[in-house]
């Protein structure tokens, strides 16, 4: 009876229904779960099926990507199956270069089993893919081992079958599934644990071997100005590694007249899914007819900052990506590096990897990635929209504001920026970002009266269309001086730690007018003026102490 | 579609609303980031709630109001959204689908003669302004402050299709100090001033809509089913899953889909949004011509899963959502099918309603049930735990009224759990390690 049931067919992805197409969040959502299962399940598993070939699997086929390779201590870590024979198929999008495949088995350690590989592209033409086996360990009988595909493996747009007999054994055991090497068993393992929730937990870890060669570097790119010294502290990652798409699905808003690209892009290969996978978003306008601008949106490093520009939650304020797109601007925006609030702390996990970064190198090497991508033909070609490379900026508030400087100022392929709300001034700039780790090497340089990026001098030095928002007079002041008033607008907030629906309509409008877009931003709530010179926040000041005077006097007094 | 109609009649006032995103009332009930109502009430409100242009301009995001927190006098400066001035104003849209009966604010004024005026108003389209009264009351003091609760009086106002707009003007601070605004009491703590309900009538709170491209509709819905002040308790994500349209007018049968609750991603899973992908069950019945209600349930509370399931059901088929939704159910086919614990809830359910017709226990374990009312309930017994796709199938053609649906072989899981057993062993013996027998898993 049980065998019948194979020739039923237990499938997988393909029967999963197409209701995730319904939303542009699942991505999201994986990662939010805080479990590796639903991230692994979207980038290995979306179109991973038992063949008709196989023996019926006596559990979930989600066990393929459960991020547990199997043990041999445990029957139950394994997919078992009904019978010595196994087959899977995977559809392998055209949108995907699968580099490398490879999956556990428990199997005879006398007897290798017997697996194969072959790739069927669309044509109907088929290819075996070379299958190497390794042993991971054995008890007794048995062997844990891990069949991979060779290097120089490209494969798209076509179905990889999986074939897998076990010998001596009446069943088949399979562990882990992977593409591209995520969620693979490592040699070596986990690098030991580098945590340094703490700016002196760092130093205490790192400053001993770092802080001279820091300090070397940073004293040779001064010379060079500020943007060369910046440049020169956000060393420390593996800026080689190629940038690939492992997960991506376009869903229509028919209504709100765009298309939200949802991605999973790899960006490392540490093994740990939070630096190796990031999750970004793109939204096009629907059926542009000529390439559009793009605006990237780095926000804060709230777990659900991601969303905030696409509209969908938290701060309405700085949903703006529909809007854009409505005015026929692209806008991308992707999730920070997870920082602590509900999410793990960048200490707890980014160190024992790169040791010598922070969380701004990481998200601005994302901003570049992004960019990369949107700027790729072969990548536009498939998506169905072009970007005007002439016409890209980018925009972020708070931790975003820092992130849009610094990606602003490093590369040169954005056009325009514009940044809400960076609080920091020049001399608090070493001891604060490094104290929340956002570039820990600052740390080398802090000293008193040091100010090693002044953010006036980066200013002056962009040489593009700026549009800044600073939230208090002395950095109005500060910013304003020396800046080319043709190229830079230097305005105020004074509201606070917020970007009011009046300002972000500044904000657009700045980048409808650099982009030669013929459109006005919309503000339904409050309208008020972003002074650009510090004698304009006198009244805000004044308000401000009346009703602090007025508080303090009746919380004085009963 | 009602819900677009209204969309185009609010255009002036709120000129955009939202994409959809059809997991967000499972995450604002599942995760937790800053309080934990935060996103609950960022579901219900965050499209809705806007800044009037008369008003003041705030020294904070707006989310600030809609965080559960009514504000604090020991941290006044850092509870309530501070205004550049002494107006603050408000909008609140109210869809047509929803029905608003009460509405609320805090604030902090003086202890002593204080000079704040809150003045509420309701307007649909077209149609004149309504002042609605507001009580005040004060709810704590501290030296010269007063945290102030103002709240309609009147229980049942039953508001919908419009928009409230509260202006509240307090010079005495020379600004405005506004704590949380609260719709239907939503995130209050049950206490001094007022009693838990634990099996309230369903109340429709966030309903939004995604189309697949197969014409499938998802109808993403958040349903309060009772007022404690512990969001798990009182909002229940659901989901409607609506077939494509084939031009027949016929009511929908609907079948109930009731996951395991013991695992979070219970409801998606049925979604096929996450989790294993066998149990995708959802789309497989939508196909077949059947309306899906999926529900998150959240724990083991069998009683109080219970009641939730009975008051979406209630919801869905007799309440604002069956209203307004275009979308009828054939009562004669109203079914409901579980898994794992789920069928545990959904034998409980059947035997408790006979308004089910229709249920299907998809278990691993016994299929034979003495108690179970045979002319209504089939166990489908599941070997490995799994269902097959022609299994899944032939359940969604009999859930639609175009297939009989005949019960597993009684020994079909004896026969199931003994290989698994017999797999074991051998994985032991290999392994060296003394054979243990193991059951199903």
């Amino acid at each position: 009876m049980a065998r019948l049931v194979v020739g039923l067919l237990l499938s997988g992805a393909a029967w999963a229904g197409n209701l995730e197409d319904t939303s542009a969040y699942a991505n999201h959502l994986a990662f939010a779960s805080g479990r590796v299962d639903p991230v692994l399940r979207l980038v290995n598993g979306a179109g991973l099926e038992v063949g008709g070939a196989s023996a019926a699997p006596m559990g979930s086929v989600s066990k393929l990507y459960d991020g547990n390779p199997g043990t041999l201590q445990d029957a139950r870590s394994w997919l078992e199956f009904d019978g010595d024979r196994a087959e899977l198929t995977v559809d392998v999008p055209r949108w995907r270069r699968v580099r490398n495949v490879s999956f556990t088995a428990a199997e005879s350690a006398d007897e290798p089993a017997s697996a194969s590989m072959v790739f069927e592209v669309a044509s109907g033409a088929a290819a075996e893919v070379p299958l190497e086996r390794r042993e991971l360990s054995r008890k007794g009988r048995m062997a844990m081992v891990e069949y991979a595909t060779r290097d120089g493996v490209a494969l798209s747009d076509g179905r990889l079958r999986v074939g897998y007999r076990v010998i001596g054994l009446r069943a088949a055991r399979l562990g882990e599934f992977t593409l591209d090497g995520i969620g693979r068993v490592r040699q070596g393992g986990v690098p030991a644990r580098a945590t340094a929730r703490t700016i002196g937990q760092w130093k205490e870890l790192f400053a001993a071997a770092q802080c001279a060669d820091v300090r070397d570097r940073y004293v040779q790119a001064r010379s060079g100005g500020a943007t060369a010294a910046l440049r020169s502290l956000l060393a420390g990652l593996d800026a080689d590694f190629s940038t690939r798409v492992v997960y991506w699905r376009q869903v229509p808003d028919l209504e709100g007249g765009y298309t939200t690209h949802s991605l999973i892009l790899a960006v490392d290969d540490t093994g740990n899914r939070l630096i190796d996978l990031v999750r970004a978003w793109i939204v096009v306008p629907a059926k542009p007819r000529a390439p559009v601008a793009l605006v990237v949106l780095p926000q804060e490093s709230d777990r659900n900052a991601g969303l905030e520009p696409l509209g969908v939650l938290g701060e309405r304020e700085m949903g703006v990506a529909g809007e854009l797109a409505r005015n026929g601007v692209a806008a991308a925006t992707f999730a920070s590096i997870e920082m602590g609030n509900g999410a793990p702390r960048v200490g707890d996990y980014f160190f024992a990897y790169h040791p010598f970064a922070g969380s701004t190198a990481k998200d601005v090497d994302t901003v570049r990635r992004l960019l990369d991508l949107s700027l790729d033909p072969a990548f536009q070609a498939l998506a169905g929209f072009a970007v005007d490379p002439r016409r890209v900026g980018i925009w972020g508030f708070s931790y975003g504001a820092w992130i849009s400087l610094v990606a602003g100022a490093l590369d040169e392929r954005f056009t325009a920026v514009a940044f809400s709300h960076f609080a920091y001034r020049d001399e608090d700039i070493a001891p604060g970002l490094s104290a929340v780790l956002y570039v820990p090497q600052l740390a080398c340089l802090d000293g008193p009266g040091a100010a090693p990026l002044p953010v006036s001098q980066l200013l002056r030095e962009l040489a593009k269309p700026v549009f800044a928002v600073a939230p208090d007079q002395h950095l109005l002041a500060s910013w304003r001086r020396g800046i080319d008033a043709r190229l830079a607008r230097v305005v105020a907030n004074p509201y606070g730690h917020l970007v009011t629906r009046s300002e972000r309509a500044a904000v657009l409008d700045f980048f409808f007018r650099t982009f030669s877009i013929d459109a006005r931003a919309a503000n339904a709530g409050v309208v008020h003026k972003l002074p650009d010179a510090p004698s304009g926040l006198a009244p805000f000041v004044e308000r401000e102490n009346r009703w602090r005077t007025r508080l303090i006097d009746a919380m004085s007094h009963p | 579609m009602i819900w677009r109609c209204w969309l185009l009649a609010c255009a002036t006032t709120f000129a955009v609303a939202a994409p959809p995103a059809p997991t967000n009332n499972y995450v604002a009930v599942a995760g937790t980031w800053d309080a934990d109502w935060v996103g609950v009430l960022d579901v219900i409100m965050g499209d809705d709630l806007r800044l009037d242009p008369t008003s003041s301009q705030p020294k904070g995001f707006l989310s600030r109001v809609r965080t559960g927190s009514p504000g604090s006098l020991e941290d006044p400066t850092g509870s309530f959204l501070i205004f550049d001035g002494p107006r603050a104003a408000f909008r609140l849209r109210v869809p047509e689908w929803r029905s608003v009966d009460s509405f609320g604010f805090f604030a902090l004024e003086r202890r002593k003669g204080s000079r704040a005026v809150a003045r509420l108003e309701f307007t649909r389209p077209a149609g004149a302004a309504r002042a609605i009264p507001l009580a005040r009351r004060v709810i704590a003091t501290r030296n010269g402050l007063a945290h102030v609760h103002y709240e309609t009086p009147q229980p049942d106002l039953g508001l919908a299709g419009g928009e409230l707009r509260l202006v509240y003007e307090s010079p005495d601070f020379a600004s405005a100090f506004v704590g949380e605004i609260r719709v239907d009491r939503l995130g209050e703590k049950v206490g001094a001033h007022r009693d838990a309900c634990v099996a309230c009538p369903p109340r429709l709170l966030s309903w939004q809509q995604a189309r697949a491209p197969d014409g499938i509709t998802l109808h993403s819905l958040l349903v309060a089913v009772a007022q404690t002040g512990d969001k798990s308790t009182d909002v229940v994500p659901a989901w409607l899953v609506q077939p494509a349209p084939t031009g027949a007018t016929a009511p929908l049968p609907l079948v109930v889909v009731v996951q395991d609750p013991v695992d979070p991603l219970n409801s998606l899973e049925a979604l096929g949004m996450a989790g294993r992908p066998e149990y995708a069950v959802a789309p497989a019945l939508a196909r077949s011509g059947n309306a899906v209600l999926v529900v998150q349930l959240a724990g083991g509370d069998r009683d109080g899963n219970l009641h939730r399931l009975g008051a979406l059901i209630e919801e869905v088929t007799r309440g604002s959502f069956a209203r307004h939704a275009h979308v009828s159910f054939d009562a004669d086919r109203l079914g409901i099918l579980g898994y794992g614990d789920g069928a545990k809830l959904a034998r409980a359910l059947a035997q408790r309603d006979a308004h089910l017709r229709h249920v299907v226990i998809l278990d691993a374990g016994d299929p034979r049930d003495a108690d179970m009312p045979g002319d209504r309930v089939r166990v489908i017994a599941i070997p490995f735990g799994i269902a097959s796709r022609p299994q899944l199938e032939a359940i969604a053609k009999f859930f639609a009224g175009k297939g009989a649906l005949q019960e597993s072989p009684v020994d079909s899981v004896a026969r199931a759990r003994a290989r698994i057993a017999e797999d074991a062993r051998e994985f032991e013996s290999a392994t060296g390690r003394s054979p243990l027998a193991q059951g199903a898993r």
